[in-house]
């Protein structure tokens, strides 16, 4: 059991499949960590109203999103380029919200999502040229 | 970029990492998902017509501008403008009224006091209003303050309601243009946005909007700098972010002033946004005379434009004469 419970964050780290862990972590449910137990970051200051805080291409990782809250998220592309429409995964905990507020720059791509409900969500955006963007959100009330 | 893109896809194996040890059993928070890779900059954005949310339209609009701060000058002239922005930004909305512009004209075609969803109003509620003659309502020079290096939003928003107070204006009808000074970046400005619009509350609780505008042409092209090819209509590339970026938000302002409860897509973008940037084809940004006078503008997106599918147009006369 010892032997399990070191290997398992392993193989998460490695994207292996969660089979392993799951047979394993059928004796100690708590080895499936809860949505809550995302580790997560303030988010860097808002430049618009109303705002929580804002993401760039710049940000990796995972940030913390208080439920009923607002981020904005800007990818600005290398000259010429585009990020595509960012895109949120994870069943409603993010919901899209309007960007009309601004006029954003030239080569940039907003987007901002209201915490709807708690929970984790992928934020992703890529660009033509093969760039990828992901971001984790854990909205909590 | 790259370097940003090897680094966020180097993260990317602990995000998942992160993702799978958070994800209830079943759900598919790494499933994959479409990227077009033919994604177009230039190309109208959002989703679909604009509808109706439910609250106030403009129906009268004025404009009041406000330049923030000693840094504009002293007393009431306005002496530190070396891109020649406010005289600029000043005679585009005096030469938008009437029937010599055809421009903002299109946003007339929206109303408030339909049902929600509505979007073709086919003369029903009450209409944008379009200024019949210069809607221009007053220029202030506050030189009694000094705008602050650091601006953040709430700044912003005050000094619109110090504008508003000094006018004596307040309500949807009003537009309040916060200027801000020749060098000073608002937290945000050239690399989030370029302008931003928003509505507060003034002393008495009345809704106020109003527009963030930095000094627009400090941004260079990325905020529309020489978007345009001048010709010879006279116009000045250098500030031809001014009135792109100027009329997007006045637009907008018009068909949501107290965002977003006016016209917006599904997406949440505005009839600004769904137009901006857009260098060729249908909608491109252009120059077009105002009563006379020649602007840099974007074009701003028409539900009624092709039968009701809904397009980006820089004129408008009618349902039946627009381009």
């Amino acid at each position: 059991m010892n032997r399990v419970l070191r290997l398992c964050p392993a193989a998460l780290l490695l994207l292996v499949t969660t089979t392993a862990c799951d047979a394993a972590a059928s004796t100690p449910p708590t080895a499936v960590p809860t949505p809550q137990a995302v580790a997560c970051t303030r988010l860097p200051d808002a430049v618009l109203p109303h705002s929580a805080g804002m993401l760039t291409e710049q940000q990796t990782g995972a940030y913390c999103l208080p439920r009923g809250e607002r981020v904005d998220v800007f990818l600005t592309a290398a000259k010429g380029g585009q990020w595509q429409p960012v895109h949120a995964s994870g069943d409603g905990v993010l919901a899209p919200t309007s960007t009309g507020v601004m006029t954003a720059p030239l080569g940039v791509t907003p987007a901002m999502f209201i915490g709807a409900t708690d929970g984790t969500a992928v934020l992703t955006s890529g660009t033509a040229s093969g760039a990828t963007w992901k971001v984790t959100v854990v909205v909590k009330g | 970029m790259l370097r940003s893109a090897l680094v966020a896809a180097g993260a990317t194996a602990l995000a998942a990492a992160t993702m799978l040890a958070a994800s209830p059993a079943g759900a598919n928070e790494l499933a994959p998902h479409h990227m077009n890779p033919h994604f177009a900059a230039a190309a109208t954005t959002g989703s679909g017509n604009l509808a109706y949310k439910g609250g106030n339209v403009v129906t009268s609009p004025t404009v009041y501008v406000v330049y923030w701060g000693s840094q504009w000058g002293s007393g009431s002239t306005v002496t530190n403008d070396p891109a020649g922005e406010a005289p600029l930004q000043l005679s585009f909305f005096q030469h938008a009224y009437g029937n010599g512009d055809t421009w903002s004209n299109s946003q007339t075609q929206y109303c408030q006091g339909v049902a929600v969803g509505t979007t073709q109003c086919n003369g029903a509620g009450t209409a944008v209003g379009h200024p019949a003659s210069n809607p221009v309502g007053g220029t202030w020079l506050d030189s009694g303050v000094t705008a602050p290096k650091r601006i953040g939003t709430s700044q912003i928003a005050a000094e619109a309601v110090r504008a508003a107070a000094h006018f004596g204006v307040s309500g949807d009808n009003v537009q309040i243009i916060v200027d801000v000074p020749q060098g000073l970046s608002p937290s945000g400005f050239k690399t989030q946005y370029c302008a931003w619009h928003d509505h507060t509350t003034t002393g008495t609780g009345a809704d106020l909007p109003y527009t963030n505008m930095p000094y627009v042409s400090d941004a260079g092209s990325g905020c529309g700098a020489n978007f345009v090819a001048t010709g010879g209509t006279g116009v000045n590339g250098a500030t031809e972010g001014v009135t792109i970026v100027g009329g997007h938000e006045y637009a907008e302002t018009l068909t949501d002033p107290a965002p977003s409860s006016g016209w917006v897509d599904s997406t949440g973008y505005e009839t600004g946004d769904k137009c901006a940037w857009i260098a060729s084809g249908q909608g491109a940004s252009s120059i077009i005379s105002l009563n006379g006078a020649n602007f840099a503008v974007q074009s701003l997106w028409s539900n009624n434009f092709s039968g009701g599918a809904g397009g980006c147009v820089t004129s408008y006369t009618s349902a039946t004469n627009q381009h």
